[in-house]
């Protein structure tokens, strides 16, 4: 059956299904530790290796720990930054209504009004005065202000800021503020191994778990070609994509160049040789 | 009294009144005289030699000896005729007339006297007067008899009008060739003569000065041609020099150099082939034969035929000549293309791109990719043959593969061997310990020390330890070689699936290339079969009917290594079980032995655990008396060409030698290389292998730099072909110290060649380099001297900015209210229409994102110094077009921080097309300092302008750095030029082309290019070279530091 559309309030999104995810070293431990002395956290790493879906599940996971069994998973606002993103859309604006106004809240006010974590997804693509505006919140102090109002709102204890952010992406022209950085604990994540990749791939894409171990080691081939003119290796992500259209039926080396290497590039070098490699590890 | 001595008597007072030497010679000619003749006869043979007296004493003399000889060939009444001839050649020169003379009785045996009269015409022609005329007569009445030995009377006249032509230049040279003549003539054959001196004709009327070297030289060079196509050959060259007119002797060089290089057969065919196309395009048909060896190498005897077809084709559908010219130079990339679908060949260096990373994907960020030539070249005994390799940081590869008739075969060939050499590193071969137990197999190494009783030295390499445990190095670096090998091969067809069904291609194809097994000593022939088993065709196996058990059980064993999961260990192990065996074979010759070759039984089951419990063989050979006497060496079995050439030994060395380079001492390394059995070849030096070892640690984190080197030289070699442009360059030596040198980063840009309509791929080779710091004080002095003018320049820019503030409108949110928008909402909101509250507005400041790059030309012309026109005087200190360059620089850098675009400072110069100097100045990344500032010191004339290859790298950095708006400014002093940058020095349309080109790629990239020229002649070919491209003329030099930032602001703002 299709599902059918749903709408909610953003400070109504939780995650009520365990998201699957595969830890790799001790970043369940780290976060969870940090949530609970409110450390907010920042999130280092490569593009589609499970930063957000890290998150997804911590938002679930942390909710069982607190007991609360009416309602399930912590509340989860996910912002996607973007760089027009302005403080007001993080905070909130004045509408006109009728001949007067209302103010409605941004996300960030949200999730400090009910205690979510707010995930602010590559942040460093935002403008630099909303980095500015994160900032009481994620010291000792978690106050968010709201200057049009003239307000001070002090975060509910559920609350965690989380940025994320990819060190290697156009890193020369866009980098974090020390400033803002150092509010944040840092939990690094790379590409899973060979093995642990495996793993994901053949859960996610409910593929053959032969295909799922040749998807992995193609992975960790074309990662090799990162800095021989790859911006950025290839993604889990793209690999589980590529795993679901080789489950749907269609071949591995089809889905292999649609998914990965018309994906990741479109110099004509590169792709040829991600396809010979490709070619080298699936039959046809 | 005899008539003779009647006959003497009557004239002798008059001959002696003459000359008193003349009676003697008179009296010796009377008594030869026949007695046939009669009285009347020589009485008139007496007064004709008296009247010959009376002109020259000499001529009669030479008439009296010669009577004898003629009246010995001709009737009587001919001495008359020759009377009357040497008359008519006195009045010209009585020498020659003597010549004649003499040489008439010889003229006589080889022509009848009806031909004399010609002759004496031909010779008397020669005489234009001159003393060397007149020699020159000599030599040919001299000479003519010899001639005629190897000459038809046709072919003398030819030749004789041919001296006389060339006599006309240089009687001297004329001299020399006649004289030479003879011989060469002689050593022609008779087919060949007429179109010799058809040719030689050729040589005279387009370059005389050649024509020596062509009766020089001609002959050899001809030689070099099958017999029986020599003549067609000469045809074929006269036929070409004829249409172009061009010199022949070239021609003939360049091409029968160029048939030479090949089988005879072919010779008859292409001569054909060639004249054919000759007859469309000469100097195309010399360019096909001159490149005939090299794409015969590549294509086949009937492939040749297509791609001549489609040079033809060119011509005919009105093709320039000259790109006709060049697609048979294969110069164009066109006929690369072309050459490359004829042929199923893959070179390296073609997919050189591609193949390193290929490589670098399946062996990690590390792996290098390099061709094997070179190693093999260098003699150093690793590889002596184009083989795979690898030294454990680099593979190795063959520079080109020709397995396989199509190029897409021989591509996956080239993967087959990139997967397998990479296996070796990424599945332990080099990674064994000594005394390690494998996967499947336990250690047997100490049990071999014990049997040995000694102690192996532990400081070797773990390999070379083992090694030294077995009777034989040889044979157990052989049997490790074909178990590991397997084992890689198997480890490669799991990870690598796609490429299984190649490798058994290959594997077939190799196993079909084993040697006889007869032809090998029994030894031999045990390892050989275990080989073809390991190339997956056990059914290939021979062996005798007593020993069959045996073979199976090794066969059997090796079967083990195709387990994924087998380890290194697990291999060495296997490897001393069969070394055990082999040993104790005999190596007598298989045949000697007689027995019953059988196939191998059906296997027992694939890649079980063997028993490889030591054993006494089964002795099933004759008695050990005859073995024995019958022994013959051990040889290394050739492996096959896929899996390449495997050098465990040096590679555990090597690494262990990149990991501490003190782990091994110089002397342990010399000792090792002398013991391994892995240094192939004959007569190597050790001592160069130690040097490369040396120098590969030391220089071990410049690799990359060093594989780009090794490219560029093998680049080189691929297009060290002659060819016109070429012909004078040479690389100068560059007084560029060491340090410099390693910094230089080689690129390689196509150029364009309008002739051919087609871009020379790979052509220039354009070396950056950082350009040397000088002093602070030019920088600073400019300052100071311009220091009114710059303060006004930097107002001028700081004006820009405020350009960049831009003002967004229809924003939900913002500074200001857009009043029209504010009452258009309410009106609208009033209508009951939803608009958007979008009436806000807001001034956004964008940053000026524009990089710049400016390219100055320091060719050596730059040195000149610019006189003031108004004041017809030098400018103070005799300033040079390079210092006022400089000094614009220093003015554009003060306004272009003022407004913060990134900017980049290049030169550039160079000689020849291999040596594009590009100096970088400032990058468009780097900060400015005074490291900058120094460097500006140092721009100072150099060499030659290669504009294209300069504009082409500088775009190159434009386009890769983060920038909306990208410019380049090349500053120059006059026209592109350079050795080889056009056919010749006068021509210089191709460097017009060949720059236009370069900025209009540029153009197509979003690149802004502008060119600034202080030359006067500039707008005639600015005007061809920069269409649609601005640019502009400073006339008066003296103003470009004044000029150049007005120009950029303009440009900029825009």
């Amino acid at each position: 059956m299709k599902q059918a559309f749903k709408q909610l309030n953003a400070e109504d999104f939780r995650i009520t299904e365990e998201p699957y995810y595969l830890p790799i070293a001790d970043e369940v431990a780290l976060f969870e530790s940090a949530y609970k002395q409110q450390l907010p956290v920042l999130l280092k790493g490569p593009t589609g290796c499970g930063k957000t879906r890290f998150i997804e599940y911590m938002s679930w996971r942390l909710h069982r720990q607190s007991g609360n069994h009416e309602e399930e998973g912590v509340p989860l606002i996910t912002v996607a930054c973007h760089e027009d993103l302005t403080a007001s859309d993080l905070v909130g604006r004045y509408l006109l209504e009728g001949d007067d106004t209302r103010w409605i809240d941004g996300p960030i006010t949200r999730a400090v009004k009910v205690g979510a974590i707010c995930y602010l997804d590559e942040i460093v693509e935002a403008r630099k005065d909303t980095t500015v505006l994160i900032h009481p919140l994620a010291d000792y102090r978690r106050m968010l202000p709201m200057e049009k109002r003239g307000e001070l709102i002090e975060a509910a204890d559920g609350f965690l800021l989380v940025l994320s952010f990819n060190p290697g992406y156009q890193s020369a022209l866009k980098d974090l503020k020390h400033s803002t950085r150092q509010r944040f604990i840092a939990i690094e994540f790379d590409y899973p191994g060979r093995r642990e990749e495996t793993a994901i791939i053949s859960a996610e894409a409910d593929c053959h778990a032969e295909i799922a171990a040749d998807l992995a080691k193609l992975g960790e081939k074309v990662r090799h070609l990162k800095a021989h003119g790859l911006a950025e290796g290839v993604s889990t992500r793209l690999l589980v994509y590529a795993g679901k259209l080789i489950a749907d039926g269609i071949s591995p080396r089809r889905a292999c160049q649609t998914a990965i290497a018309q994906a990741l590039t479109d110099d004509l070098e590169i792709k040829g040789t991600i396809e010979e490699v490709i070619d080298s590890i699936f039959e046809e | 009294m005899s008539s003779a001595q009647t006959l003497f008597d009557r004239y002798r007072h008059e001959l002696a009144h003459l000359d008193a030497d003349l009676p003697p010679v008179f009296q010796k000619a009377v008594q030869n005289l026949p007695s046939t003749l009669a009285a009347s006869q020589q009485q008139r043979w007496g007064e004709d030699g008296v009247v010959l007296a009376r002109t020259s004493t000499r001529l009669a003399a030479a008439y009296f000896d010669a009577t004898a000889h003629l009246l010995a060939r001709v009737d009587p009444d001919v001495l008359g005729d020759c009377k009357e001839l040497a008359l008519q050649l006195t009045d010209r020169s009585p020498l020659v007339a003597v010549a004649f003379l003499q040489a008439s009785p010889d003229f006589l045996s080889h022509r009848d006297a009806a031909a004399l009269q010609e002759w004496v015409h031909q010779g008397g022609r020669f005489c234009r007067g001159s003393w060397k005329s007149a020699a020159l007569a000599q030599l040919f009445f001299a000479s003519s008899a010899t001639l005629m030995q190897s000459l038809s009377a046709n072919e003398f006249q030819k030749l004789a009008a041919v001296i006389l032509r060339l006599s006309e230049h240089s009687m001297d040279l004329a001299s020399s060739c006649l004289g030479r003549a003879a011989e060469v003539f002689a050593s022609l054959a008779a087919s060949e003569r007429l179109d010799f001196i058809d040719l030689a004709d050729q040589v005279v009327a387009t370059t005389w000065s050649d024509a020596w070297h062509y009766f020089e030289s001609g002959p050899e060079l001809l030689s070099s041609v099958v017999k029986d196509q020599r003549g067609h050959f000469l045809q074929l060259v006269t036929q070409i020099s004829a249409a172009d007119a061009s010199p022949p002797l070239p021609i003939l060089s360049a091409t029968a150099g160029a048939i030479a290089e090949m089988a005879s057969v072919e010779h008859a065919e292409l001569i054909q082939l060639a004249s054919r196309l000759a007859s469309h395009n000469a100097a195309a048909a010399v360019e096909f034969l001159k490149s005939v060896p090299f794409v015969r190498q590549r294509i086949t005897r009937e492939a040749l035929h297509g791609w001549l077809a489609r040079g033809l084709q060119l011509s005919v559908e009105g093709h320039d000549r000259d790109a006709v010219a060049a697609f048979f130079r294969i110069e164009t990339a066109g006929a690369q293309l072309l050459l490359g679908s004829l042929s199923g060949r893959v070179e390296f260096e073609r997919f050189a791109g591609r193949l390193r990373l290929y490589a670098t994907a399946l062996g990690g960020e590390e792996m290098q990719l390099q061709s094997s030539d070179m190693l093999a070249e260098r003699n150093i005994g690793w590889v002596t043959k184009d083989a795979a390799t690898t030294d454990g940081n680099t593979v190795f590869v063959p520079a080109s593969i020709d397995q396989f008739g199509d190029q897409k075969a021989n591509l996956q060939v080239y993967k087959v061997c990139i997967a397998h050499q990479t296996g070796r590193l990424t599945f332990g071969s080099f990674r064994y310990g000594y005394g390690q137990d494998g996967r499947y197999l336990k250690s047997t190494v100490t049990a071999r020390e014990r049997q040995l009783a000694k102690e192996t030295d532990f400081l070797h390499s773990p390999m070379q330890r083992l090694f030294d445990l077995f009777s034989s190095r040889r044979l157990i670096a052989d049997l490790f070689t074909i178990v590991e090998d397997t084992r890689i091969d198997a480890c490669v067809q799991v990870e690598y699936k796609g490429l299984r069904s190649w490798m058994l291609r290959l594997g077939s194809h190799m196993a079909s290339e084993r040697p006889e097994l007869l032809s090998l000593g029994l030894r031999e022939a045990f390892v050989e079969n275990l080989l073809r088993a390991s190339l997956g065709h056990r059914e290939t196996v021979r062996w005798p009917e007593e020993g069959i058990e045996q073979m199976t059980q090794a066969v059997d064993a090796l079967q083990l290594m195709t387990r994924f999961d087998a380890s290194v260990a697990d291999s060495v192990e296997i490897a001393a079980w069969l070394f055990d065996i082999a040993v104790a074979l005999p190596n007598f010759s298989a045949r000697v032995l007689g027995n019953t070759w059988l196939p191998l039984p059906q296997g027992s089951v694939a890649g079980a655990i063997p028993d490889t419990s030591p054993r006494v063989a089964d002795r099933w050979w004759f008695d050990e008396g005859t073995a024995d006497a019958l022994q013959q060496p051990y040889a290394v079995s050739s492996q096959p060409f896929s899996r390449g050439s495997f050098k465990p030994e040096l590679v555990q060395a090597l690494t262990s030698l990149h990991e501490d380079r003190d782990s091994i001492s110089k002397e342990q390394l010399q000792q090792l290389l002398e013991n391994s059995e892995e240094i192939e070849g004959e007569d190597v030096d050790i001592d160069l292998l130690l040097d490369h070892i040396q120098s590969e640690l030391a220089s071990s984190h410049d690799d990359l730099q060093e594989s780009d080197d090794d490219l560029q030289e093998s680049e080189d070699d691929l297009q060290e072909r002659d060819g016109d442009l070429r012909e004078d360059e040479s690389i100068a030596d560059d007084p560029l110290d060491e340090e410099v040198a390693a910094t230089i980063q080689w690129s390689y840009y196509d150029e364009w060649d309008f002739r051919a309509n087609d871009y020379r791929p790979a052509w220039c080779h354009v070396g950056e380099r950082p350009a040397g710091e000088g002093e602070l004080d030019f920088y600073t002095e400019t300052l100071k001297r311009n220091h009114g003018l710059i303060a006004a320049i930097r107002r001028q820019f700081e004006l820009m900015r405020p350009e960049t503030f831009r003002k967004l409108k229809r924003l939900e949110d913002g500074h200001e209210i857009e009043l029209d928008q504010a009452i258009e909402f309410h009106a609208d909101r009033k209508a009951g229409i939803g608009p958007l509250a979008r009436f806000y507005s807001r001034r956004d400041k964008v940053e000026r994102n524009v990089a710049v790059a400016f390219l100055l030309d320091m060719s050596a012309s730059t040195v000149d110094e610019i006189y003031d026109q108004s004041r017809m005087d030098p400018l103070p200190a005799g300033k040079r077009i390079i210092d006022l360059e400089r000094e614009s620089t220093v003015l554009i850098i003060e306004a272009l921080e003022a407004i913060g675009d990134s900017y980049a400072i290049y030169g550039f110069s160079g000689q020849g097309r291999k040596n594009v100097v590009f100096q970088v100045i400032k990058e468009l990344d780097q900060e400015f300092d005074d490291s900058v500032r120094k460097r500006i010191d140092t721009i100072e004339p150099m060499r030659a302008t290669r504009m294209g290859a300069a504009i082409r790298h500088a775009q190159a950095k434009l386009i890769s750095y983060p920038a909306k708006v990208r410019i380049l400014m090349l500053v120059s002093d006059g026209r592109p030029q350079d050795q080889g940058y056009g056919r010749d020095r006068t021509d210089f349309d191709y460097a017009v082309h060949d720059t236009k080109q370069a900025l209009v790629e540029g153009k197509r990239e979003g690149i802004v290019p502008f060119l600034i020229t202080v030359d006067k002649q500039g707008p005639d070919y600015l005007k061809e070279m920069c269409q649609d491209i601005s640019y502009t003329v400073v006339a008066d030099v003296a103003s470009l530091p004044e000029r150049l930032p007005g120009i950029y602001r303009q440009l900029a703002s825009r």
